[in-house]
């Protein structure tokens, strides 16, 4: 990568349309520090008189703000840590373990891309409703495993791809059983790939709205995506009550992209070029 | 190669978690929705019976579903063309900064991790008609006399929600078109400026041509991704004012828990489906047809 100094106005252009960009995220947080009463004004200003903690704790003490983050924190964990599994398993038999009827199962993994979610929902919803799934957390889980795991799978396997063959024959040579190579030898090797299925599951599971407002319905179920939605629907223009709700919310994700955003953005990335 | 009886067990076993959670997640379904289709099935009764294609003669003749689909074409193609030209001017514009580029690239990219509950709330509050800024920002212009609500007004509404639908997608189309133009070898620039052209030449000549094949891929998929897109449009205006905005996908889920018609919402979504497979097969056709010409 050559360095040269880049010029004064591509930087300044540069500024200028980051903050555009985060025009409505800047304005979500500082606004989730105003005093109720200041949220009220003709006079909107940017930044809040004084940075009042206030809305967090009303969040918290009041609208049991928790138990959304808690459901979701399940939910989100679970689901990036089962679909990591399955779908390195899953990519480490397409590349490896040659099978009869792979590209059926590859071609399949592609087509269940197409299917509408909204046509999926209205048989799943049903589906859980025979199972007495409903309003439950395994529910959820199932269906973020069954939407993920074909992106999971199609990442992990080129990643697996870039791997030497000879390293996993040797370790085969050595005696190694198929499990035992997948965890001792490629797995290490494909970090940033483990690390881009699983920040996209976690971020997925997190943020998803569709399938958890219809599947869930009790209050202490709800994930915080669902749980956001009812405060608004409850407190529709306690407008500083509800950024902070929304600031509560971006946060987890905001942290897990900053601290895998080089690997995530290379993995994202390598699967788009390649397709 | 060894070990050729013992891999069919373990290709098994190791496919088995993935093969199940599609299976009984997708595949299932997707034959149920399909077969409930065909049904008059209400709600959640178990007493239905099969009445042919009457689900979809209805849909011939409903004039709400021909209006969601224009709507969502409509809603998908101002998306994919806004997408299209902003992640590309982005995507130039990290690329030649070097690693400040990398720094910027990162800010640009924060949108598209938002959860659209998020998205679609922080657009509401800046379109408030009390206390949001842009209407103080216009009024205080004199650009506008009172306070207007966008959301409710069907000469503003599309704007209106375009602007966060393309907020929170065009991201992926950035960093996409980022990685192939850093794709392109830096030695056929050099040969260019040796041969004497210039900037313009070298972008429409060289540049361009380079991003055939990566620019039918993202529409490609932004097509899949736009099409069946359901949350913005139902957290913000739930299809209205007046189903102005009411989008395929919104029409289907209000039919389905709303009037709770799961065969006919059921047979829209089959139609939807169909409609979007033969778009995106004759996508691939001339994709694969683009790729024999060069």
């Amino acid at each position: 990568m050559r360095d040269r100094p880049i010029s004064l106005t591509k930087l300044i252009l540069m500024v200028v349309v980051a903050l555009v960009i985060w025009i409505p995220i800047l304005v979500t947080f500082f606004t989730s520090f105003k005093m109720r009463s200041e949220i009220a004004t003709l006079v909107p200003a940017l930044l809040p008189e004084t940075f009042c903690l206030d809305n967090y704790e009303r969040l918290f003490r009041v609208m049991n703000f928790d138990v959304y983050l808690r459901n979701s924190l399940i939910v989100a964990s679970v689901t990036s840590i089962i679909s990591l599994l399955a779908s390195s398993l899953a990519a480490y038999s397409l590349v490896w373990l040659k099978f009869r009827n792979q590209n059926i199962f590859q071609g399949f993994t592609l087509v269940v891309y197409l299917f509408p979610q909204i046509l999926l929902v209205i048989p799943l919803y049903l589906m859980c409703y025979h199972l007495n799934l409903l309003d439950t957390a395994f529910a959820l889980i199932l269906t973020y495993l069954a939407f993920i795991l074909p992106f999971g799978i199609w990442m992990l396997k080129n990643y697996f791809q870039s791997i030497s063959r000879d390293l996993v024959d040797a370790a085969r040579v050595d005696g190694c059983k198929d499990w035992q190579c997948l965890l001792r030898v490629v797995l290490p090797v494909c970090l940033p790939g483990l690390a881009t299925v699983m920040t996209y599951s976690f971020i997925m599971a997190w943020n998803e709205f569709m399938f958890a407002n219809i599947l869930i319905s009790s209050n202490s179920s709800r994930t915080v995506a669902v749980g956001v939605q009812a405060l608004i629907g409850n407190h529709g223009t306690d407008f500083s009550l509800l950024t902070a709700a929304a600031i509560m919310m971006i946060i987890p994700t905001l942290i897990f992209f900053v601290l895998i955003q080089k690997w995530f953005i290379e993995g994202l990335t390598l699967g788009g070029v390649q397709e | 190669m060894f070990g050729v009886k013992r891999a069919n067990l373990t290709v098994w076993l190791f496919l088995l978690p993935a093969l199940a959670a599609v299976v009984f997640i997708l595949l299932y379904p997707m034959v149920d929705g399909i077969v409930m289709s065909f049904t008059n099935r209400f709600f959640s009764y178990d007493n239905y019976s099969f009445v042919g294609l009457q689900n979809y003669q209805l849909i011939k003749e409903d004039p709400v579903f021909r209006r969601a689909l224009v709507n969502t074409v409509r809603l998908t193609s101002y998306t994919i063309i806004l997408n299209t030209a902003i992640g590309f001017g982005l995507a130039c514009l990290v690329n030649s900064a070097g690693s400040a580029g990398k720094f910027f690239r990162i800010l640009y990219f924060v949108p598209w991790i938002l959860p659209s509950t998020v998205v679609a709330f922080a657009f509401r509050w800046l379109y408030n008609d009390s206390y949001g800024y842009i209407n103080y920002l216009l009024l205080k212009w004199h650009l506008i006399a009172q306070p207007v609500n966008p959301l409710v007004r069907s000469e503003l509404v599309w704007p209106a929600i375009i602007i966060p639908s393309v907020w929170f997608s065009y991201p992926f189309v950035m960093l996409v078109f980022a990685a192939a133009l850093k794709s392109i070898h830096p030695s056929i620039y050099e040969a260019a400026q040796i041969d004497g052209a210039s900037r313009s030449q070298t972008f429409w000549k060289i540049t361009l041509p380079a991003m055939k094949s990566t620019f039918m891929m993202v529409t490609i998929l932004q097509i899949i991704w736009e099409f069946a897109s359901f949350d913005l449009v139902y957290l913000m205006t739930r299809g209205g004012p007046a189903n102005s905005t009411l989008t395929l996908s919104v029409y289907i889920y209000k039919m389905a828990f709303e009037y709770k018609k799961i065969g006919y919402a059921c047979a829209m979504a089959t139609a939807m489906f169909v409609i979007l497979a033969v778009v995106i097969i004759l996508c691939f056709i001339i994709y694969k047809y683009g790729e024999k010409e060069r």
